[in-house]
């Protein structure tokens, strides 16, 4: 793999407070990247420090192996890079004069500037565009625009700071769609910061968590969506049902663990009495009238009550009260054929197998 | 960026369009008085001056008492001011020389028409100014250290009284013209000299009470800056300056300067006899 | 009521018989004041800018000082200017006391706090993401700065307008430090303050009426520029 860029032991501080601190992170030339973490992760602050926008207190940045400011200097890289924030457009000038405004850094000669962003917009299908203000695009219009912006002068790297907020998820398709199309056409490296699930899947195959400035994992999509480091991963994940519990006794791979009061089977090898989160998918909760018909393998399995049902479309959303919340996504098939109501008493259960633990810091 | 260079160029253009930007060699700092600048008459002379010697004369008009304090620091070539007992200390002290007496005017006691103090009657100026002090009448002084300032004050001490402290003794701080105007508004009296006066007259229904004391006479001296104390001062420029209002040109101007206007000189002339 | 149609009369009568006096006064305020204003916009916005881009010790101190100076009495100014320049002050060298120069002088350093801290204000309500947003494009500094100004048109030529109606009619500095010599720096306000002095109050207030057409004028051609830059966006 071809290294684009590398962050070496980054550490930035604001008021003495440690914002960023990170060891090591490569990007290697064409990946798409998506950068995941709760609000004041440092997932901004360290998009800015890649894109030497702002200078770290401590580290350094690599573009191709080489320094920036000592091999290359970082006005040269930024001409390398576009950013793309949420919405930034100049509201009182044309679409035209938005998206040429890179190349007018760059001070290219007006002939050639017309053409490419003729061809750009052309690529992203607001051609007729053209000649309007920004002020009176709509919101997948104006997402459009800046995407064209950042796109047209040709970066090597792409920066995308959560740039699909506030779009209605039909218009996100289409647009994500157009956008990867490009990206992938012309190996553009992307990193890309979002709050929202399918952005960060839908595109990426590599994904970073980051916590407290840390980066707590990095790994391709399917490896972090199915064995999730933290709970805000678990839950970004989809995992509704997070558990707290302690370690009461292990044996043989097995470990007991006492959850309010109830006791529940996982497998790995854990201290007793040390504190873990469980996380298990709502896909992977059963839900039967009675305990007798539940497959053997099944080793953990509660009474409770029907707390909550919500019609999801395509399956139910079932919560129920067995000393703690479980969550179940159960069919609409086998909805009608238990059918439930709230207060209803069940059995809830699901395999050792798939529950996700980590250790409690 | 073509937009930006031609508001340079504008701006250029109009860095050369003030010509006179910086003061020649050949300035002449004068520094008078209010009162003769609000006359007039050195609109009169400073152009005849000027057009004769070729100097450049900048005349600042303050009162008598900054006027003095421009001299002492240096700050102007020549002084023609009205504060005789300050001239002298300032002569002595050896800031200037060669003082010499241009012209008078005299001052007078201004109030108004119902006169309150009852100074018309009063035999001299003295007592007039002891009737405002009895009656309590409001009094309009300057208060601005100027000659006219000055000569109040000094009538004051002569009297042994000085009402600083009083309610009907109000200082404006500020020139014969503005004074004049507040006492106008005020129904008050207040001392000016006759030149000022006359000019303002149209505006004023103040009355002249009291005039012709020889305690009333206002006298203006030219003083050259010692050029021994300050080395740069334009010395040769002063004295030019100093001859040319005790000329005989001069004089015979200053005597009948006013006289169109008002009916009577602001001015009388008094060099004509020292001059040789 | 008579004197102030009196002093119409003869404001118009100086204006229209083109008063070769009353015109020379007009001439020298507008290019005193302009050139003023000139200086004072371009060091009042470069200085707004850097402040505004740069963080240090003291910067609120050095803010709340800049509004301090939005509020300087223009007579404590000239007195300081007319003891820094005068010959045998610090500045004396120079011989520019009494001069044009030193109105000027004195004009720009009542208005460039005026137009640093309206500018200032205006740069620091400028959002962070959209400068981030113009250098991730590949804008240098400078490069920005323009955009920044462009953008912020409105509030940089309310400011540039406030800081002239300040020194057009200013009158304590200029008459220190320009002396109010006739014919070399009697500037509008002064010459009011002459001429009522003079006791010629139809000439003052005529003065007064030429002093305020001609802010007028010049506030029109700015509120011009200004509004054009909105209508044109409408």
């Amino acid at each position: 793999m071809n290294k684009i860029l590398e962050a070496r032991n980054i550490i930035h501080r604001v008021k003495n407070r440690e914002i960023v601190n990170i060891e090591n992170l490569q990007i290697n030339q064409g990946e798409i990247v998506s950068i995941i973490g709760e609000n004041g992760a440092g997932k901004t602050t360290l998009m800015l420090i890649l894109a030497s926008l702002v200078k770290p207190s401590m580290g350094v940045i690599y573009y191709r192996n080489m320094e920036i400011e000592r091999n290359i200097k970082d006005k040269d890289y930024r001409k390398k890079i576009a950013i793309l924030f949420q919405e930034n457009l100049f509201l009182e000038t044309t679409v035209f004069e938005n998206v040429a405004i890179g190349l007018k850094f760059r001070k290219l000669p007006r002939e050639v500037l017309e053409d490419k962003v003729e061809n750009t917009l052309k690529l992203l299908k607001i051609f007729e565009l053209r000649d309007r203000r920004a002020k009176n695009l709509s919101g997948g219009e104006a997402k459009r625009v800046c995407i064209a912006r950042a796109l047209i002068i040709e970066p090597e790297i792409l920066f995308l700071d959560e740039p699909f907020t506030n779009i209605d998820s039909a218009s996100k398709e289409e647009i994500l769609s157009d956008m990867g199309k490009i990206i992938k056409d012309n190996q553009i490296t992307t990193i890309m910061i979002t709050h929202d699930k399918y952005e960060a899947l839908r595109l990426p195959e590599r994904i970073i968590v980051m916590e407290n400035g840390k980066i707590i994992q990095d790994g391709p999509k399917d490896e972090v969506i199915h064995h999730p480091k933290n709970n805000f991963v678990a839950s970004f994940a989809g995992v509704e049902n997070i558990l707290e519990g302690s370690v009461l006794e292990k044996r043989d791979g097995e470990n007991i663990i006492e959850v309010q009061g109830r006791l529940v089977n996982v497998m790995g090898s854990f201290e007793e009495g040390s504190k873990i989160y469980l996380f298990i998918r709502p896909e992977n909760v059963f839900i039967t009238r009675d305990g007798n018909n539940i497959k053997t393998s099944v080793r953990n399995h509660f009474k409770g009550k029907v707390r909550d049902i919500t019609n999801m479309g395509h399956f139910y959303r079932i919560a129920i009260n067995c000393n703690f919340n479980l969550v179940s996504y159960i069919t609409k098939t086998s909805f009608n054929e238990l059918s439930l109501k709230i207060g209803d008493e069940v059995v809830a259960g699901f395999k050792a197998t798939s529950v996700h633990i980590i250790e409690k810091i | 960026m073509k937009r930006f260079a031609n508001v340079f160029l504008i701006f250029l253009l109009y860095i050369f369009a003030i010509k006179e930007l910086y003061a020649t060699k050949n300035t002449i700092i004068l520094a008078t008085t209010t009162s003769t600048q609000d006359s007039g008459l050195l609109d009169v002379l400073i152009p005849l001056f000027e057009k004769k010697t070729g100097y450049f004369v900048k005349t600042i008009a303050v009162g008598s008492g900054q006027a003095l304090m421009l001299g002492k620091r240096g700050e102007a070539d020549i002084l023609l001011v009205h504060s005789p007992e300050a001239e002298i200390k300032f002569i002595n002290s050896g800031y200037g020389i060669n003082r010499r007496r241009v012209m008078h005017n005299d001052f007078v006691l201004l109030g108004p028409k119902e006169d309150p103090a009852n100074v018309k009657n009063s035999r001299s100026i003295k007592e007039a100014f002891k009737r405002v002090a009895e009656q309590r009448a409001l009094f309009i002084s300057r208060g601005d250290n100027s000659g006219t300032h000055v000569k109040e004050l000094n009538i004051w001490k002569i009297i042994g009284k000085y009402p600083d402290k009083e309610r009907w003794y109000q200082q404006t701080g500020s020139g014969m013209g503005q004074t004049l105007s507040v006492a106008n508004e005020k129904n008050g009296y207040t001392l000016s000299d006759r030149g000022t006066y006359l000019a303002l007259k149209r505006n004023l229904i103040l009355q002249i009470l009291k005039e012709g004391d020889e305690e009333l006479k206002n006298i203006y001296h030219v003083i050259e800056i010692n050029p021994e104390r300050f080395s740069n001062i334009n010395h040769v420029g002063a004295r030019a300056l100093a001859d040319f209002f005790v000329s005989k040109e001069v004089q015979k101007i200053i005597k009948t300067f006013g006289v169109d206007r008002f009916g009577s000189p602001l001015f009388f002339p008094d060099a004509v006899d020292t001059i040789k | 009521m008579e004197l102030l149609i009196d002093s119409i009369t003869k404001a118009l009568e100086l204006i229209c018989n083109l008063d070769r006096e009353t015109y020379q006064i007009l001439w020298l305020s507008l290019k005193i004041s302009t050139i003023a204003i000139l200086a004072s916009s371009i060091v009042g916005i470069t200085t707004a800018l850097y402040i505004s881009s740069k963080e240090f010790r003291f910067k609120n101190t050095l803010i709340t000082f800049i509004n301090t100076g939005m509020a300087m009495p223009p007579v404590l100014v000239g007195l300081f200017i007319t003891i820094l320049l005068w010959r045998n002050g610090i500045l004396g060298k120079l011989d520019l006391l009494y001069t044009p120069a030193a109105i000027i002088i004195a004009q720009i350093i009542l208005a460039t706090p005026i137009i640093l801290g309206i500018s200032l204000s205006a740069f620091q309500g400028f959002s962070e993401k959209f400068k981030l947003q113009m250098l991730g494009l590949g804008a240098s500094r400078l490069q920005l700065y323009l955009i920044m100004i462009r953008e912020l048109k409105l509030p940089i030529l309310s400011a540039i307008m406030a800081g002239f109606g300040g020194i057009i009619s200013e009158v304590g500095a200029s008459m220190m430090v320009g002396g109010n010599i006739k014919g070399y720096t009697r500037v509008l306000t002064t010459a009011i303050v002459t001429e009522t002095g003079k006791g010629n109050f139809d000439f003052a207030l005529a003065y007064g009426i030429v002093l305020l057409l001609l802010s007028f004028s010049i506030n029109m051609i700015l509120t011009k520029i200004q509004q054009s830059s909105i209508s044109r966006h409408e």
